[in-house]
C-alpha cells in the first residue's frame, strides 16, 4: 500500500488516502499499438464520480446565493447590516419609540391617557400667559377630534375632557385684554376658535351633543364687548366707524369670532 | 430564480462525470478531484444565475475547471513535481479499481496523462473519452481543425512512448 497525502489549497490538510499500487505483470510487457492505446482510453470513461456525492454536490451548489448578490448586500447600506453591539439600543429605542406613539394616540377612558393628560400639564406650565387661552382652546380642538375616533365608551370621558378644556381656555380668555394684545395673539384665539365650531359641527353631525361652548360663547360674547366699548371712546375715522358698525351687527349675531376677525383686519 | 436552478440542474446532471473526469485524470486524486470539481460548478452556477451570457456551457465548464486545475497545482506548486513513475493510483469508484488490478495497462495510462503537456491532456480527454468531435475540440482550444487533428496525433505519440517506455523499465 502506497499513502498519499492529499493537501486542499484552501482547506489544509484533508486527509491521507491509502491505495494499491500495481504492478504489471509479465503477460502484459508488450508495447501498446495506437489503436490498443485509443481503446484503452475508451475504457477510462468508466471513470465517474460517486452518485451520492454528485447528488449532494448538486444540491449544495443550488442552494448557494449568488456571489454577486452576496456582494451587493455587502456593498450596499453597510450600515443596515445588524449590529450585536447595538441591539439592545435598537431594542431600547424602539420600545420607547412604540410607547410613546401608544401614549400620544391614547383616548381619554384609556389608561395610557393619564400620562397623556400630565404631559399637557407639563407643556401647560411652560406656556406663556398670553398663550395659555390658545393652548386650551388648542385642547379642546383635540379633544373635539378623538369624538370622531373614539368607541361608544370612551364617549362620555373624551365631552368630560373637551369641557375641563373650554372651562380653562374660558378662564384664560377672562383674564386677556383684546384692545392691549397683540394681533398675532388675537389671530390665534381666532383660528382656534373657529376650528373649534367646525369640529363642533363635524361631532354634531355625528349625533354626538356638545355642551360647555356657552361658556367659551360667553367668553368671547365679553372680549368683543369691550373690544366695541374701547373703540366707541376713541375719535375714528371714516373708515374704522364702518368696521365698528359692521363689528356690532356681528355681534348683534352671535358671531364673536367674525367680530375679532374682523377687528385684526383692520386694526 | 427557480427555472434557472432546474436549467442549471440539467446542465450539472449532463456535465457533472466528464467534468470529474477531466479533473480526475489531471490531479490523480478522488478527493481533490471532487473539491476542483465541486468548485467549478459553484462557480458556473454563480455567472449563470447572475443572468451573464454563455455560448458554449460546455467549453465554458471546461475553461474554469482547467484553470481551478492550474491554480491548484501553481499554489502548491506541483506542476514541477508530476512525475510519471511516482504518481499514485487512486481509485475512482470500486468497479475500476477492481478492473485496475487486473490490467495494469489502464493504470499506466491512467498514470501517464497527468506527465503529459497540457493540451496534449485535454486533446486527448476530449477526443477519446469525452469523444467530442474534432471541430469541438478545435474550438475549445482555439485552434484550428487541422492544427488540432496533429496536436491529437502527438498527443497519442507522447503518451504511447511514455507507457512503453514505462513499460520497458519495470519489465
Amino acid at each position: 500500500m502506497r499513502s498519499h497525502l492529499y493537501l486542499h489549497p484552501l482547506k489544509g490538510i484533508r486527509c491521507v488516502i491509502k491505495s494499491p499500487v500495481l504492478r504489471p505483470n509479465s503477460s502484459i510487457m508488450v508495447t501498446l499499438t495506437e489503436k490498443e492505446l485509443i481503446g484503452k482510453l475508451k475504457e477510462l470513461r468508466q471513470i465517474t464520480p460517486r452518485k451520492d456525492w454528485a447528488v449532494l454536490t448538486k444540491t449544495r451548489i443550488l442552494a448557494q446565493e449568488p456571489e454577486y448578490r452576496r456582494r451587493a448586500s455587502v456593498s450596499f447600506f453597510p450600515f443596515l447590516k445588524p449590529k450585536p453591539a447595538f441591539a439592545g439600543f435598537v431594542a431600547l429605542f424602539m420600545v420607547v419609540g412604540g410607547f410613546y406613539v401608544a401614549v400620544k394616540n391614547s383616548l381619554p377612558g384609556e389608561s395610557l391617557y393619564a400620562i397623556r393628560r400630565i404631559a399637557h400639564q407639563g407643556e401647560a406650565f411652560f406656556v406663556s400667559q398670553q398663550e395659555k387661552p390658545v393652548f386650551q382652546l388648542k385642547l379642546a380642538n383635540d379633544r373635539l377630534e378623538d369624538l370622531t375616533k373614539v368607541s361608544a365608551r370612551n364617549l362620555a370621558p373624551t365631552l368630560d375632557e373637551f369641557q375641563a378644556n373650554i372651562s380653562q381656555a374660558a378662564k384664560e380668555l377672562v383674564k386677556m385684554d383684546a384692545a392691549t394684545s397683540t394681533p398675532l395673539a388675537i389671530k390665534k384665539i381666532i383660528e382656534e376658535t373657529k376650528k373649534l365650531e367646525e369640529n363642533k359641527q363635524k361631532a354634531e353631525s355625528l349625533g354626538v351633543v356638545i355642551d360647555g361652548t356657552e361658556e367659551l360663547d360667553n367668553i368671547l360674547q365679553a372680549i368683543v364687548g369691550n373690544l366695541i366699548e374701547d373703540l366707541e371712546q376713541r375719535s375714528l375715522t371714516e373708515d374704522k366707524e364702518e368696521v365698528l358698525s359692521q363689528m356690532k351687527e356681528l355681534f348683534g349675531a352671535e358671531k364673536y369670532s367674525q367680530a375679532l376677525e374682523l377687528y385684526l383686519i383692520n386694526q | 430564480m427557480g427555472n434557472k436552478r432546474k436549467e442549471f440542474s440539467k446542465i450539472y446532471d449532463k456535465y457533472i462525470d466528464r467534468i470529474y473526469r477531466f479533473v480526475f485524470l489531471k490531479v490523480s486524486s478522488k478527493d481533490v478531484a471532487q473539491d476542483l470539481c465541486s468548485d467549478a460548478f459553484l462557480k458556473c452556477w454563480e455567472v449563470y444565475n447572475n443572468g451573464t451570457k454563455i455560448d458554449n456551457i460546455q467549453a465554458f465548464l471546461y475553461r474554469i475547471a482547467r484553470n481551478l486545475v492550474i491554480d491548484h497545482y501553481r499554489q502548491k506548486g506541483r506542476m514541477q513535481f508530476v512525475s510519471f513513475e511516482s504518481l499514485p493510483i487512486i481509485d475512482p469508484n470500486p468497479g475500476l479499481e477492481e478492473k485496475l488490478a487486473f490490467d495494469s495497462d489502464l493504470e499506466l495510462i491512467k498514470a501517464a496523462i497527468p506527465s503529459l503537456r497540457e493540451d496534449y491532456q485535454n486533446v486527448v480527454i476530449w477526443r477519446y473519452l469525452d469523444d467530442l468531435p474534432i471541430p469541438e475540440i478545435a474550438r475549445m482550444m482555439d485552434k484550428s481543425e487541422e492544427a488540432t487533428r496533429v496536436t491529437l496525433h502527438r498527443a497519442l505519440k507522447s503518451l504511447r512512448k511514455k507507457i512503453n517506455k514505462n513499460k520497458v523499465k519495470e519489465g
